[in-house]
């Protein structure tokens, strides 16, 4: 099992932290995890960020080869709540996207690992409504943006 | 590019010329000398079930560098899927079977980029008289229907799918659900979706469940019975 302080794993010290949280989508722990002060979606960028990093050792590309991006798949403890809030933002901006069943780059496994559906969205429709190169798409620039000022201009705009 | 006109690329047959693409699909010969390096070590075999990415696999087992690198690529989805269809890319049939292990064929098609489909529909990439549909009915293993104007409700297996054009998506209905629209077909037409209630017929809801919600697809009605 991958040891993390808040999925950052060069901040990870044995022993200090006592609160442990367990990813069960990856097989990731997750120490000092405070809900009453840290925010859910800084615990998320920092999971994409980590499995990012983690390239080299995943086992199954899920739906990347279909053109599609994760934009949730949350670890397992949180996933519910951030698919949440950001289906919400997702269904509000317009922006398409597909229900597929929750899979594990680590793992390899596409079987419904969290019991929930994860939310994969077209890099080219990310690509268009960002108005960035395709190339330039990422979850986390995605998620900041459905929270961003932009995103709000987006609205106003398709609205008209 | 909408459904539609996926489907037309999917349905083209005979406009496919070989060209310089056939030297990158590779041969039984090389499929088998892979399959030997790949008996040579438990190392090489749990590697390979442990990646989907043929360059990544290349760099853990160097003793690949021996078959063919042009045609490497193509050799390692063949593996993946576990045959080879003469003229088409591996890599396809891999991401096609992905697909179709979710959805049936016309739900699955709308879930692949487009610029898949463009990539191999580029005029070099399928072999002469080979069309990605005769690949889905291969794949499947019966023939596959694909909507098109006429035919706005198709059956494939047992479920039935349907073209909504004003949303551009395919909506999956199990048998029981479907088979009054298939004899009705003028009805198509009728289908809306509202936000809350999800696809309706006229005015009644074929599904209720959170449809449009978070929890389910609400163009999926296979789950509601």
């Amino acid at each position: 099992m991958i040891k993390t302080h808040k999925f950052l794993i060069d901040q990870y010290v044995d022993g200090v932290d006592t609160v442990k949280l367990t990813d069960k989508r990856n097989y990731i722990e997750c120490y000092g995890f405070d809900a009453s002060k840290d925010k859910v979606i800084d615990l998320y960028i920092n999971y994409i960020r980590l499995l990012n990093g983690m390239k080299s050792q995943w086992k199954s590309w899920g739906y990347l080869d279909f053109g599609l991006v994760p934009v949730v798949m949350a670890p397992s403890f949180i996933h519910t709540a951030i698919k949440e809030t950001i289906v919400d933002r997702l269904g509000l901006l317009g922006i398409e996207f597909h229900l597929l069943p929750s899979m594990s780059f680590l793992t390899g496994d596409m079987n419904n690992v969290v019991g929930d559906t994860d939310v994969w969205v077209s890099r080219e429709v990310i690509s268009n409504v960002m108005e960035i190169p395709i190339n330039q798409v990422t979850v986390e620039k995605f998620i900041r943006w459905c929270y961003s000022d932009e995103s709000e201009r987006y609205y106003q705009s398709s609205r008209n | 590019m909408s459904l539609r006109d996926i489907i037309k690329v999917v349905e083209t047959d005979g406009v496919f010329k070989l060209d310089d693409f056939r030297s990158s699909l590779c041969t039984d010969s090389e499929w088998k000398k892979f399959k030997s390096i790949l008996l040579i070590t438990e190392d090489h075999s749990s590697r390979f079930a442990n990646t989907e990415d043929a360059m990544q696999f290349l760099d853990w087992c160097p003793a690949f560098k021996s078959i063919d690198q042009a045609s490497f690529e193509d050799i390692f989805y063949c593996e993946k899927v576990g045959y080879r269809l003469e003229g088409v890319p591996a890599k396809l049939v891999f991401i096609l079977s992905k697909a179709l292990n979710l959805y049936p064929p016309n739900k699955a098609l709308s879930l692949v980029d487009k610029r898949v489909f463009q990539k191999y529909s580029d005029g070099k990439n399928i072999k002469e008289g080979v069309c990605i549909r005769k690949v889905l009915s291969t794949i499947c293993k019966y023939d596959v229907k694909l909507l098109c104007k006429d035919m706005p409700i198709v059956k494939n297996d047992n479920v039935f799918e349907v073209y909504m054009e004003e949303h551009d998506a395919v909506l999956v209905m199990p048998e029981k659900i479907g088979e009054k629209l298939y004899r009705n077909p003028d009805q198509v037409k009728l289908l809306s979706v509202d936000k809350e209630k999800g696809v309706m017929l006229l005015d009644v809801p074929l599904s209720t469940v959170l449809a449009g919600r978070a929890y389910i697809d609400v163009f999926d009605l296979r789950h509601v019975l």
